[in-house]
């Protein structure tokens, strides 16, 4: 039986990190798609239906990454999708600075870097989930 | 631009003493007001911000000393002067350990008055810059913190997964030399991250926010678990683990997870430098109001010479290029913050070539009293 791969979509406004992030999913057979921004990602999820999303917590501005989440978690079309976040900053460090409440609307925050496996299993077991 | 003029508050009961003291320093260019007693001086207080205040010990009513103390509590970079007689001097000298920077003793000069209002004009000066030192210290700070945990990190990060990626054979073919440097390159790297993580706990370090989660622990879970972590590299380092733990140890107030961390740290320290075959002993003693705890070795110890500076921050017993062990020497600073956020004490003993002892005591729980 064959399945059709799993689309999955990259938002990050680096596009470094969605470059290695791309290649390590493609690698596992993942389809992927890239999104430099949170509008532009809103826009790629409507056009693209992926099966999961990764989202930067912080691009352009600190609360970005957790608008795009939540809108996704909002919308009757996505909020069953998993919902992967991913942030450079680091998880041990001043976490008042930043915004909180909404980080609830996703499945799993991330630290960057993540290594190939930890991300393939995250993705993997994410999946799974639904 | 003008410079502003100082402001004078004058709290005294007697007419002739405010009228005086207006006069002469008015004559001066002081913006001067004035207040008949305690009550009256600190509504004046509080709508003139005075940059001085002239307070009288002895008012009907509330007293000087009840002002000095209600000023200094709202705002102690106020100078305060107090004004008396030549009976109550000890009463002066009083005041002055509650705040009060200096005394005119009554009956006084214009010349006298004058030269101790430009004196403590002068402290309030060097009151205001240390404030805006401090304040301008914590912003920088701040800056730094921000600066380190994401936009020095997120280069790092990408470079990192740049090197991920070509180890995971996703570039391509490399040749082996060219993989060994990037494993290299990887793990410098990875120390960096390490490195910049340690800085942030520390420079973010808030006992009174930690304290605020604090819940009843019982340290035998702790350090049983902390052990179990570390076994591994025991065994690596071929050095055997013992635990000691009397019964009925009682429980500590703490976080979980900062006693975990400074079980971890001493422990995987105490390892590290350990010798071959070498020894970790960890045990648990009631000692008065306190829990102790004790972490020893027999391993490499510690010369005498750098035992007073081992807690310092980014401090090294064995400088940075010869050591044997990797490290930051932020560690040790890190859990001595730890358990003073706790309200404990950590000391530690040692002899070079024979093995160390990290003694941390915690305060017992102690119930608060019912009232009857």
């Amino acid at each position: 039986m064959s399945e059709r791969p799993k689309k999955i979509l990259i938002i990050d406004d680096d596009p470094d990190f969605v470059r290695t992030t791309g290649i390590v999913l493609k690698s596992a057979g993942y389809e992927v798609f890239e999104a430099l921004s949170g509008r532009e990602g809103l826009e790629k999820s409507k056009s693209d239906k992926p099966d999961l999303y990764i989202i930067d917590l912080m691009m352009e501005t600190y609360s970005e990454g957790s608008n795009v989440v939540r809108i996704l978690g909002e919308d009757i079309e996505t909020k069953e999708k998993p919902r992967i976040m991913i942030t450079s900053v680091d998880l041990k460090g001043p976490w008042e600075a930043y915004p909180q409440d909404e980080w609830l609307a996703c499945d799993v925050l991330l630290q960057k870097p993540v290594s190939p496996d930890d991300l393939l299993k995250c993705v993997r077991d994410a999946l799974a989930r639904t | 631009m003008t410079v502003k003029a100082a402001r004078i508050l004058v709290i005294d009961d007697e007419k002739v003493v405010r009228d005086s003291c207006t006069r002469i320093l008015s004559s001066e260019g002081y913006e001067v007001r004035s207040a008949e007693n305690g009550y009256q001086g600190l509504e004046v207080f509080r709508e003139f911000h005075p940059d001085l205040v002239l307070v009288d010990l002895k008012m009907p009513g509330k007293s000087g000393m009840e002002v000095l103390k209600d000023i200094e509590r709202a705002e102690p970079n106020v100078v305060k002067i107090v004004i008396t007689g030549y009976a109550t001097v000890s009463s002066a000298v009083d005041s002055m350990k509650r705040g009060a920077y200096d005394f005119i003793p009554k009956p006084y000069t214009p010349d006298e008055i004058l030269l101790i209002v430009s004196r403590g004009l002068e402290r309030r000066r060097l009151l205001l810059e240390a404030e805006a030192l401090r304040a301008e210290r914590e912003k920088t700070r701040r800056n730094m913190i921000s600066l380190v945990s994401h936009e020095l990190r997120s280069p790092l990060a990408a470079a990192v997964q740049y090197l991920d990626v070509i180890l995971g054979g996703m570039a391509g073919e490399v040749s082996s030399d060219a993989r060994e440097m990037t494993h290299r390159c990887n793990m410098r790297l990875r120390e960096l991250l390490d490195l910049m993580s340690r800085w942030l706990s520390l420079a973010t370090f808030d006992p009174i926010r930690i304290a605020e989660h604090f819940e009843n622990i019982d340290l035998s879970d702790v350090a049983g678990k902390s052990l179990d972590a570390l076994r591994s590299l025991a065994e690596e380092k071929n050095v055997s683990l013992a635990l000691e733990l009397p019964p009925g140890l009682p429980p500590i107030k703490g976080s979980k997870v900062l006693l975990e961390e400074i079980f971890t740290n001493l422990v995987s320290n105490a390892i590290k430098y350990n010798r071959e075959g070498g020894s970790v002993k960890v045990s648990f003693k009631q000692k008065h109001q306190q829990v102790q705890l004790e972490i020893s070795d027999n391993g490499i110890g510690i010369q005498e010479e750098h035992l007073p500076r081992l807690f310092d921050e980014f401090y090294r017993v064995n400088g940075r290029r010869t050591a044997p062990v990797k490290g930051w020497g932020l560690g040790l600073s890190i859990v001595k913050r730890m358990v003073e956020a706790h309200g404990g004490r950590i000391d530690v003993k040692s002899r070079f070539g024979e093995g160390t002892t990290f003694t941390v005591t915690f305060p017992m729980i102690i119930e608060p009293q019912r009232e009857t």
